[in-house]
């Protein structure tokens, strides 16, 4: 009966767990309290350029190569560039400045994995989803003890401040209830909780994963409308995801051509060590 | 780790040295002047400059580099990443420079100026021949030491995307999932640029030091 219960929850948590990886638009809330004087789209069209913020350490989706931006979002705004009347402006920049450049207005959008979170759509407008993911924890390869999720209970677990993860953690916590209690100890950022899994101080963290590129959309769509329709901004993302759409019905968006994340997050997976039958299945809508 | 990612660590080096080395630059000087300020009691500024130590001295560098960044385009003022880097940097050590070149002026004997004065020495004559040459030496270590300070609170400027040596630690390890390496060399490279730094200290304070100094 334990079990059942845990299995429960466990698929309540993947489904909970909707990662986008999104346009994000400036904010209301600028630095100084007033509006932000964020460009519309034909404002955007008229100066020639649109300036677009992109993070440097969040692999898969953005990372640096040899000195270059590469990863899934990456991609997509080649694609994007590719009939966009307007030049791209890139400027790669971590995330805590990110946010703070698109809600000053300073990027007139960020290419980045958000997830959508109540809080986050406060002050942020999204494109809508362009894929999901479910939480993972991450253990390092030979540590034993932990071999499916009621182990973790009692452990130290390291997560992103600031993130979605970490909202969840009262789910986790609420999980581990039946096999006795949990602790967590936050990290500050991703860097910090992947060299203190190395040297061992933590026997996990949480991250988000992109689990596959949905390609029909249909399992979002409503989704999307409630947060499309509680901002109600018909500004930057418009052209994009009419021209996107197309693209994903055509199945252009997966093609074999644009390596989809997929493939990122078996590797990441085996490399980090969870059984495959530790990732909570996603069940179809 | 390998050789690109060890030139990546190297470029960001010279981002470390070029920012922190201008932001010294600009606020070892500009910190003499504040402090100039101070000591004189000149009415306002006086003031004013003992409100920006204050204030300076309890922001935190990320807090003011996003400010400078973010918020000082908001009034119409365009500013890129390096001037913004430079600037943060440059006011956050003129801030602390300005207590140390006031510690000197402030313990500086009476005695010597009462006696330039007695020689007819105007004020800017004064600064000159008499207080600046001992001041700068005696307040060479606490400079040098603000500087190594300075150095390592760089890292704070990459938060709006200058890639210096800490930054381009954690993209190669979040590219390699492996971040001890680079945050290894990392730390070596800070190493070896304050042993540089504190070694041209040792140089100069043998070469312009009092002999009875001189060790």
């Amino acid at each position: 009966l334990q079990e059942n219960r845990i299995m429960t929850v466990t698929v309540r948590f993947a489904r909970r767990s909707f990662l986008t990886a999104a346009l994000l638009l400036p904010a209301f809330a600028s630095f100084l309290g007033s509006d932000a004087d964020a460009a519309t789209l034909e404002e955007i069209k008229a100066r020639g350029y649109m300036i677009v913020a992109t993070e440097d350490d969040y692999k898969p989706f953005e990372f640096m190569e040899d000195g270059k931006p590469v990863g899934f979002d990456n991609e997509l705004l080649e694609e994007v560039r590719k009939f966009v009347p307007f030049e791209i402006r890139q400027e790669v920049i971590p995330w805590t400045g990110l946010l703070a450049g698109v809600s000053t207005g300073k990027y007139d959008v960020a290419v980045t994995a958000a997830m959508i979170t109540k809080e986050r759509v406060k002050s942020l407008d999204f494109s809508m989803p362009i894929a999901d993911s479910t939480h993972y924890y991450v253990k390092r390869k030979d540590d034993d003890s932990i071999k499916e999720i009621k182990d973790l209970s009692g452990k130290t677990v390291g997560v992103q401040s600031g993130s979605a993860q970490l909202e969840k953690l009262p789910e986790l916590e609420a999980m581990l209830v039946a096999s006795g209690g949990t602790q967590a100890a936050r990290f500050r950022d991703q860097h910090d909780h992947q060299s203190a899994l190395a040297r061992g101080r933590q026997a996990r963290h949480i991250r988000g994963r992109l689990c596959r590129l949905r390609t029909d959309g249909s399992g979002l769509g409503r989704r999307q409308g409630q947060y499309r329709a509680s901002r109600g901004h018909q500004r930057l993302p418009c052209r994009a995801e009419e021209e996107r759409e197309p693209r994903q019905a055509s199945g252009e968006m997966a093609r074999p051509g644009i390596p989809g994340p997929a493939g990122y997050v078996h590797a990441l997976i085996m490399e980090a060590g969870p059984r495959p039958d530790m990732r909570p299945a996603i069940p179809e809508p | 780790m390998t050789a690109t990612a060890f030139l990546t660590l190297l470029n960001g080096a010279g981002s470390t040295l070029l920012i922190s080395g201008a932001g010294i630059a600009i606020g070892v000087p500009l910190g003499f002047v504040l402090a100039l300020i101070r000591w004189a009691r000149i009415p306002v500024l006086a003031q004013i400059v003992a409100l920006y130590v204050s204030l300076l001295r309890s922001t935190p560098a990320v807090t003011l580099c996003l400010l400078i960044f973010f918020a000082v385009p908001t009034l119409g003022i365009e500013i890129g990443a390096w001037t913004a880097g430079i600037l943060t940097l440059a006011l956050v050590t003129a801030a602390f420079n300005c207590e140390i070149w006031r510690a000197g002026l402030l313990n500086f004997p009476a005695e010597q100026l009462e006696a330039a004065r007695a020689f007819g020495m105007t004020a800017g004559l004064r600064l000159r021949r008499i207080i600046f040459p001992q001041l700068w030496r005696a307040s060479l270590p606490g400079l040098v030491n603000e500087a190594t300070l300075l150095i390592k609170a760089s890292p704070a400027i990459a938060v709006i995307g200058v890639a210096e040596i800490t930054r381009a630690a954690t993209r190669i390890g979040a590219q390699t999932y492996e971040p001890l390496p680079p945050m290894l060399a990392a730390t070596a490279l800070y190493v070896a640029i304050i042993l540089v730094l504190v070694g041209l200290q040792r140089l100069t304070e043998k070469r312009y030091g009092r002999p009875e100094h001189r060790a």
